[in-house]
């Protein structure tokens, strides 16, 4: 049995806004985890969000390059530096139970958040995220700054990569780190700044007369179905169930 | 400088997002006391994307290289639009890149965010817009670097108020001394470059340092 095509995939056609706050309960139900025996179940969601996503498999992996350095060190060194109970000698160092545990709940909760919410928000476009966040209460300068960094967040980034290229090009390296090079690099993000600057009145008078800030200009067409509230159910029986095995009530 | 998801506790993700609700929530309230902020917005914005890029350039500082924060500018820049701004970036470097995270967005917030105000105030206090170039730099190395430190400390309260008590003793404290060293280079770094940055900006467009 293959996965879902994209397009056709549930996560795909759930509402983004039933979305978004299934995505909020159930990465706050993560973090509340305490017991390493709830990491099965909790590490079993995402893998069920994957298969309903439509998303391969590869992209989902590729989003996973930039582990935390903090979450790395953490995982190494908690087991080497945390508890009183030896589980294991690994030459002169020791690794304690205790740590190990931490480190696993860690890891866990790491990966489980991360995997929910890659998925659950590459599901939908990011501007689509962002509007459904508009249409549950962001406020309206916070949407428009989001969207508008979105959109030039691509030129500028390509501005960024092409005057690089020209200070290469002119034979600056940018390999050692002396007070030259620090101002060279000031320059560069100064200048950038200065661009970025200048081309936002012409795109503000652009959106002046493309209607922006007329009455109207911020509604939107998201419509829920009875999918969208059962999906919604589902997400909240599992984050229900996920908080009553880390507060011990029914233990593992 | 950020804290992924997973390791704080559930009581500091919850505070996190709190407090940062409730700066953001105060920030824009100022704004909207300015006046029409429509006007200001793509500003604000396009700025954002390009202190967005501008965290991309990597400096080789042995061993491994870092990135630039530039908290400090960014609030001298943008003022009250700073933390907005801020929460922003953190949230589209979460989904676009898996940096920073999701539950800890509101820690991280305050973390960049709150120095980020300071620096603001900190720059702009009895300032004379037509002083020298060294005069402006000394306040932007002193915003710059001041803004590091104060992310620093936020960012080891954080650890230690949301890391179990168990976690403590020898090896925690000896783990935070490490933590502090490995930025002091990067709190240079970010007073330097935000020195020259002031110095140019005073020099090409002023206007750019009185804030949006």
């Amino acid at each position: 049995m293959n996965p879902p095509a994209a397009g056709q995939a549930l996560l795909q056609r759930w509402d983004p806004r039933f979305k978004l706050l299934g995505l909020a309960i159930l990465v706050l139900a993560f973090a509340m985890v305490n017991d390493p025996a709830v990491l099965p179940l909790l590490l079993a969601t995402p893998l069920v969000l994957a298969w309903f996503s439509g998303l391969a498999p590869g992209f989902i992996l590729s989003r996973l390059r930039y582990p935390s350095l903090l979450v790395v060190l953490l995982l190494l060194w908690l087991p080497l530096a945390v508890g009183q109970t030896p589980w294991a000698a690994l030459g002169p160092l020791t690794v304690y139970r205790e740590g190990l545990a931490a480190a696993l709940l860690i890891g866990g909760r790491f990966l489980g958040i991360v995997l929910s919410a890659l998925i659950i928000l590459h599901s939908s476009p990011l501007t689509t995220n962002i509007k459904a966040m508009r249409a549950l209460g962001l406020p309206w300068i916070m949407v428009d700054m989001a969207l508008l960094t979105l959109r030039y967040l691509q030129v500028l980034g390509h501005d960024l990569r092409q005057m690089r290229l020209a200070m290469r090009s002119r034979g600056w390296t940018g390999n050692r780190l002396g007070l030259r090079n620090l101002r060279i690099i000031a320059w560069l993000t100064g200048s950038l700044l200065l661009r970025s600057h200048e081309r936002a009145d012409g795109i503000y008078r652009a959106m002046r007369l493309r209607g922006y800030g007329q009455p109207g200009s911020q509604h939107h067409d998201f419509r829920a179905g009875g999918l969208d509230y059962l999906l919604l159910v589902i997400t909240l029986a599992v984050a229900l169930v996920i908080i009553l095995l880390s507060l011990e009530l029914f233990p593992v | 400088m950020h804290i992924a998801d997973g390791i704080l506790n559930l009581p500091v993700v919850a505070g996190g997002f709190v407090g940062a609700g409730a700066v953001a929530w105060y920030s824009l309230d100022r704004i909207k006391r300015r006046g029409d902020p429509r006007e200001k917005i793509p500003r604000a914005a396009l700025l954002t994307a390009a202190f967005f890029a501008a965290s991309l350039i990597h400096l080789p500082l042995p061993p491994a290289g870092v990135h630039l924060v530039l908290n400090g500018l960014l609030g001298i820049m943008l003022g009250w639009f700073a933390f907005p701004a801020i929460l922003i970036g953190l949230f589209l470097q979460a989904v676009m890149f898996g940096h920073g995270g999701l539950t800890t967005l509101g820690v991280n917030g305050l973390i960049l965010g709150l120095p980020a105000l300071m620096a603001w105030r900190l720059f702009h206090w009895q300032r004379d817009p037509d002083a020298s170039p060294w005069r402006t730099g000394v306040r932007g190395m002193l915003a710059g670097s001041g803004a590091m430190v104060a992310a620093l400390m936020l960012f080891l309260a954080a650890l230690l108020l949301g890391l179990p008590a168990e976690y403590g003793g020898q090896a925690s404290m000896t783990a935070l001394m490490v933590i502090i060293g490995a930025h002091i280079p990067l709190i240079i770094l970010e007073g330097v470059i935000t020195t020259f940055l002031v110095v140019f900006l005073q020099r090409v467009q002023p206007r750019l340092l009185e804030g949006i």
